[in-house]
């Protein structure tokens, strides 16, 4: 393996290093160019979360596969390895979570499934891999969606990504078995600025999943990630990302789909953990008939913001759109919900249903909604409702007349008020989050 | 109210202890109207409580833009803010953009807003025809039903008069 001399800090020369050290062919070396022009130009958010700590120059911009994290267990903080501990994560998988192991040896366990996608012509790649064997295709649609001049962490991940996936369905295939960022062999699946590309051809379906409920112990500060997604007509792709980053990290993603006719995209979002987490999936529904839909969970303890919410564009007649936010503030926590619905002045007949819930445990915690709704057409029906409260006396009283202390009937209903939203997640995810919201709650009964 | 070409409006309201603040309003927007409004509803203490409730009719290529907030400070326990906007889009070229905001600091409150946008139901329409009005005094029954739940809540008989007759007239403006 050739010696690795990446400088410090970010700029044109770090950028052609990571170019050069991938042997990226000349387009993507030029794009990621162009892409540092424009992240320099662009200034941060004037709204949502105080970004003004975060320091550019500070980062380390790319880390070798192999060595990404040189931390031994000893060093991973305490808290983190009681919790693989009390939410029941196997051994194996805690080191490579911790990233102490750099590599989860999933090529037994997930190998037949990989040639199994092979022989349907499905493809699921790292992106680096992909763009070096299908280049045509990944041209064809790499940063049409979000483009490097959409915001500034979006030019950011354009000019130095690394790592995410790439996924193809031909069309009319169905992918049964959800597809796991960390299946890939030989992947980082929890890198910094990972860019993911999905394309799902007409009439395939695919789900995605990323993330894990167990805390991920991130030295780096900043994880600024893209996602790309083409729903070809009658196409749907289910994408749920389960995000609990350690309490250092700045998590400022940009996800969006294109949907066409009759296509269907679903957003399933959670967001536990970081420092400040800035996310609002989107569907730009470009399609008649096309379906958009976003379930959304935020949850914010002590010192961290969720900013959270989704985004649904309706520039086709006879489109849908449904939003379900689940947030939870507790211990100086702040949920905020931003978001937008569009209907353009062509698009008739489009229907949205937007319901935002805020749960606040206790007087310290704040919770905000900022829902937009700019509607050009008439032939429409859009409702958007929103409620914030804490928990309810009558309920608490009556789990503890059945005998339940009040931390668990706390916890119980915080987790009945998130039902919605975690249903949607895949079984085994969705035990780990019930498990950390009753850890979370413990000690912090107010 | 009386709205002319384009108007902008900021009203604030503040409520301390033990207040109760309702707002209501309803609004016709004719033409190339354009009316912009921006509210506060601002909880500094405890036991306050208030609503607001406003409807839209829009018609031509009037535009409406509101934005509401709900501001509940911390000092503002048991606080009880609620918001609902509704609009009615009466024809094709009509726009409107609203932000309802909340900014909670307080756990113990209740805070809730509602927004809905739309046209005339088909089949209420259809229903009214059927009984013999034509399509424009349909339509105009329909709108004043539509409006009817914010006149009927202001308490003040003089003012309630007054917005009836107002609305009244904007709405034969659009007829005419």
């Amino acid at each position: 393996m050739q010696e690795l001399k990446i400088s410090s800090g970010l700029s044109e020369k770090t950028v052609k290093e990571i170019s050069g050290y991938k042997s990226e062919s000349l387009w993507m070396r030029n794009s990621r160019l162009k892409a540092l022009k424009i992240f320099e130009k662009k200034s941060l958010p004037k709204w949502g979360a105080d970004l003004a700590a975060l320091n550019f120059q500070n980062i380390c911009y790319y880390a070798k596969p192999m060595e990404k994290q040189a931390v031994s267990w000893a060093e991973v903080p305490e808290e983190i390895r009681m919790t693989y501990e009390k939410i029941g994560i196997p051994k194996a998988e805690r080191k490579f979570l911790a990233g102490v192991k750099a590599q989860y040896d999933s090529e037994v366990i997930y190998g037949s499934l990989i040639k199994n996608l092979k022989t349907k012509g499905v493809i699921f790649l790292s992106m680096d891999e992909g763009l070096k064997k299908h280049p045509e295709l990944v041209k064809e649609y790499f940063g049409k969606i979000v483009p490097p001049s959409d915001n500034k962490f979006a030019a950011l991940n354009s000019a130095v990504w690394s790592g995410g996936s790439f996924v193809y369905v031909p069309e009319g295939v169905r992918v049964e078995l959800p597809l796991q960022a960390y299946f890939r062999i030989n992947a980082r699946s929890f890198g910094q600025f990972e860019r993911t590309l999905i394309i799902a051809e007409k009439g395939s379906f695919v789900e995605y999943l990323e993330g894990c409920t167990a805390p991920i112990y991130s030295l780096d500060s900043l994880h600024a990630a893209v996602v790309e997604i083409f729903v070809k007509k009658g196409a749907r792709v289910r994408y749920t990302t389960v995000q609990n980053w350690s309490k250092n990290v700045y998590n400022l993603v940009t996800k969006r789909a294109r949907v066409e006719e009759e296509g269907a995209m679903e957003w399933v979002d959670g967001n536990l953990g970081s420092k400040i987490t800035m996310k609002y999936p989107a569907c730009y529904l470009a399609g008649r008939k096309a379906h958009g839909e976003t379930l959304s969970l935020a949850y914010a303890s002590k010192n961290q913001i969720q900013d959270a919410g989704a985004k649904m564009l309706h520039l086709a007649s006879e489109t849908t759109s449904v939003v379900t936010s689940k947030s939870v503030s507790q211990n100086g926590g702040r949920t905020s919900y931003r978001g937008l619905v569009y209907v353009a002045s062509k698009a008739e007949k489009a229907k949205s249903k937007v319901v935002c819930d805020a749960l606040i445990l206790d007087k310290n915690s704040r919770s905000n909604t900022f829902p937009t709704m700019n509607i050009k057409n008439n032939q429409t029906q859009i409702e958007h409702e929103a409620t914030v409260s804490k928990i309810g006396e009558e309920q608490l009283f009556y789990l503890l007349s059945r005998g339940l202390d009040e931390e668990r009937s706390r916890s119980m209903i915080v987790n009945g008020f998130l039902e919605p939203v975690v249903k949607e997640i895949p079984f085994e995810y969705a035990v780990e989050l019930n498990r950390l919201i009753q850890m979370e709650m413990e000690g912090a009964v107010g | 109210m009386t709205i002319s070409k384009s108007q902008f409006k900021t009203q604030k309201y503040e409520v301390r202890k033990g207040g109760n603040k309702q707002v209501l309003e309803a609004f016709v927007l004719t033409n190339k109207e354009r009316l912009e409004i921006s509210t506060l509803q601002h909880h500094l203490e405890e036991n306050s409580s208030s609503s607001l409730l406003i409807k839209a009719v829009l018609f031509g290529d009037s535009r409406f833009n509101f934005q509401g907030k709900i501001k509940i400070e911390k000092k503002a326990q048991n606080a009880d803010a609620s918001q609902k906007i509704a609009v009615l889009l009466m024809s094709e070229r009509a726009e409107v953009k609203i932000e309802p905001f909340l900014e909670i600091d307080n756990n113990e409150v209740r805070g809730a807003h509602g927004a809905s946008i739309g046209k005339i139901e088909e089949g209420q329409l259809f229903y009214l025809q059927s009984r013999g009005l034509n399509q424009k005094g349909a339509e105009k029954l329909l709108v004043e039903a539509f409006l009817k739940e914010v006149i009927d809540k202001i308490t003040d008989r003089k003012k309630r008069s007054l917005t009836r007759k107002s609305i009244w007239l904007k709405l034969n403006k659009a007829y005419a």
